[in-house]
């Protein structure tokens, strides 16, 4: 396993350095916005995650930086310099592809040479370079092999040692992870992590796994439907979602249309009531499973009698959905085997409203 | 287990192969060994008589008319396929980068010539040619030309039909191996800082050799081998191989000789493209 540089685990970079800057980017595809007006600064030596469901514009957005899709307005910088019209070979990024996109008539070590010999690095210093990144992925025994004689997991080590071999200012992933097994996906997601560490580069990372994102992530930026829903660190993508699409897309939730009340708190159109001190006027709670527990007889604030729906067993827990005065909740409970709920039951729940965030309705109109 | 399913495939492969080997070996691997029997007769004639003799391999090696004749066809059968090679790349390239939809009517415009009979094809350029013919009144109308000129009857008039004739080989040949390379791979080379040029000459020209080996193979074979384009665009002033076999079997009715010019050709043509494919493999495949 590759040494973790301890320093950089309280890293935190520097919300003026920008690396990459998008500004008021969009892309057009006839009449269809792929992306647009996106404004996304990728801050150095940050891992910022671009976290979407399917076709929300993620790859767009990726390959618009790498210089493989022209915006149609806005601009982009790499390091400063305006890149919005310069052809790909002239941009300082590295990209793994989806599909690795390793050259099948070159062997590994040609591979990873193919962009030195571009750059015309003197022979030696290349041959040293790919040996270090040989190393870096801990595949050196593999330098003579070609791509077809590798498994997926060593194909896409390849494909990273040979992005990062130029040292590009960007390291640029598209959905890395996507062709592998759930098993080695895990494995893959750690290494990478670590070997993006260990050389402190830049990196935008495309993925619609938002567990993936969240694992991974500095930074996150929330795409839907072209557009940027919210960025920020993975707690506060969590914690503190800003639109109810957000909350939707990351971990499981309920959301709640209501009105909070002059008094702070909040009524569903249901009828349910949650006590707080929120601002006044129409809302959306999010309630997340572990906001809903079963009650106990030292419970404060007031319970609920739900009717279960739906119960789920998953071993370690049980995924269940209530009926709680007309309003749907999910919550995540152990129960032991024997008193497992069944449909139909009828359970006494409290709801924390601790650290449950009420999204105003002004905030999902952007 | 193992050993019946490994037996079954074989006969499987058999019952598949049969009708194609049958076929081969009854309309041409029969033929061609009556013509090698008929090189060694003695006769210069038809194909009487019997017995044994090299005198026309003799005859074609001691004349220096016929060994001229031979290397002049390969040389334009190399110019062809080079010429094939400069304009079908490209076009090839194109059409497989087209969406399918895309390229389907432009495949029919590259396919038609090939549907044409041959005769039809020279005779259309008989046309154009001539001397009274269309490229003649253009010119002279234009004033480039004072008057009329000879354009049938050379050796770059035979040397463009034939390219004209094969050109679609070479196409279809490049097209089927372009597709075959993921563009991915030129979006990767641009990204490790490769420029469109150095893509081309690192990426796509040695995946693309297989199909480029292909078509210069066929038509370097095609062209070689072809008479009715020599006979009747370059007429008696152009010679090549393939038209002086067919004067001196059909017009002189000299089989023997004839077949040995056929035998000349055909094992210099097949040495000659072992050892191109063999130079261009050893070159272009990587050790691994
Ligand atoms: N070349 C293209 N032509 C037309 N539409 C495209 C093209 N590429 C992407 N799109 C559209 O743009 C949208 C965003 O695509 P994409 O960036 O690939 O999404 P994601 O990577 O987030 O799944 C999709 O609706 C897709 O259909
Ligand atoms: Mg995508």
């Amino acid at each position: 396993m590759l040494a973790l540089s301890k320093e950089r685990d309280n890293f935190v970079p520097e919300a003026d350095d920008l690396v990459v800057e998008l500004r008021s980017v969009s892309k057009y595809y006839g009449e269809v916005a792929a992306v647009s007006n996106t404004s996304i600064g990728v801050r150095r030596g940050e891992l910022l995650c671009l976290l979407g469901p399917s076709g929300c514009g993620k790859t767009t957005t990726l390959r618009m930086v790498a210089g493989f899709v022209e915006p149609t307005s806005g601009s982009i910088t790499i390091n400063g310099v305006d890149m919005t019209r310069q052809p790909p070979y002239r941009r300082d990024t590295g990209m793994v592809f989806q599909s690795y996109a390793l050259f099948p008539h070159m062997t590994v070590a040609q591979n990873i040479e193919f962009g030195l010999e571009n750059l015309k690095w003197p022979r030696d210093e290349r041959k040293a370079r790919v040996e270090e990144m040989l190393r870096l992925v801990e595949l050196p025994h593999l330098a003579d092999r070609l791509p077809a004689q590798l498994s997926g997991g060593q194909q896409q080590r390849i494909a990273l040692a040979r992005a990062l071999a130029m040292r590009p200012a960007v390291l640029l992933l598209d959905e890395p992870f996507s062709n592998l097994d759930a098993q080695l996906r895990l494995r893959m997601r750690e290494e990478l992590r670590e070997v993006v560490r260990s050389v402190n580069v830049t990196t935008l990372f495309v993925t619609h796994d938002q567990e993936e994102a969240l694992a991974m992530s500095d930074r996150i930026v929330v795409m839907n439907a072209g557009q940027v829903e919210q960025i920020g660190t993975p707690g506060e993508i969590y914690e503190s979602p800003e639109t109810p699409f957000v909350a939707k897309f990351i971990g499981w939730c309920s959301l709640l249309k209501g009105t909070v009340g002059p008094d702070g708190s909040f009524t569903s159109a249901a009828g349910l009531r949650l006590d707080g001190n929120w601002s006044a006027g129409s809302a959306t709670a999010v309630i997340r499973p572990e906001h809903v527990r079963l009650s106990t007889d030292d419970a404060s604030g007031p319970s609920y009698q739900g009717r279960v729906l739906q119960a789920h067993y998953y071993g370690g827990a049980t995924r269940i959905v209530l009926d709680l005065n007309g309003e749907q909740l999910t919550m995540q409970e152990r129960f032991p085997f024997w008193r497992h709920p069944k449909t139909g039951d009828l359970l006494s729940v409290t709801i924390s409203t601790d650290d449950l965030r009420v999204i105003p309705a002004e905030e999902d109109r952007r | 287990m193992k050993q019946s399913l490994l037996k079954r495939r074989s006969l499987t492969l058999v019952i598949l192969l049969t009708p194609m080997v049958l076929l081969l070996a009854g309309f041409l691997v029969l033929p061609v060994l009556g013509l090698l029997r008929s090189s060694f007769l003695p006769s210069t004639h038809l194909l009487d008589g019997t017995g044994f003799s090299l005198k026309h391999y003799v005859h074609f090696f001691s004349d220096t008319y016929y060994s001229s004749v031979l290397v002049e066809t390969f040389v334009d059968g190399l110019i062809v396929s080079l010429v094939c090679l400069l304009i079908g790349f490209p076009t090839g390239y194109s059409l497989a980068r087209l969406t399918s939809a895309a390229r389907r009517w432009r495949m029919i415009v590259v396919i038609l010539p090939l549907t044409l009979s041959l005769v039809v094809v020279v005779f259309g350029w008989l046309i154009i040619l001539g001397r009274n013919g269309l490229l003649n009144s253009l010119f002279v109308y234009l004033g480039i030309f004072s008057s009329p000129k000879t354009l049938l009857f050379s050796r770059p008039a035979v040397l463009i039909v034939l390219v004209q004739q094969f050109l679609p080989f070479m196409i279809l040949s490049v097209m089927s191996v372009v597709t075959q390379i993921h563009p991915v791979l030129e979006q990767a080379a641009s990204n490790l800082r490769a420029n469109r040029f150095v893509t081309f000459r690192k990426v796509i020209l040695p995946l693309a050799v297989p199909g480029i080996l292909v078509g210069f193979n066929i038509v370097f074979v095609l062209s070689i081998s072809a008479f009715i384009t020599p006979r009747l665009i370059g007429g008696a002033r152009v010679a090549m191989l393939g038209s002086l076999i067919y004067e001196t079997i059909m017009a002189q009715l000299n089989w023997p000789f004839g077949a040995a010019m056929a035998f000349v050709l055909f094992v210099s043509g097949l040495a000659f493209t072992v050892a191109l494919n063999a130079l261009v493999a050893s070159r272009f495949t990587v050790r691994g």
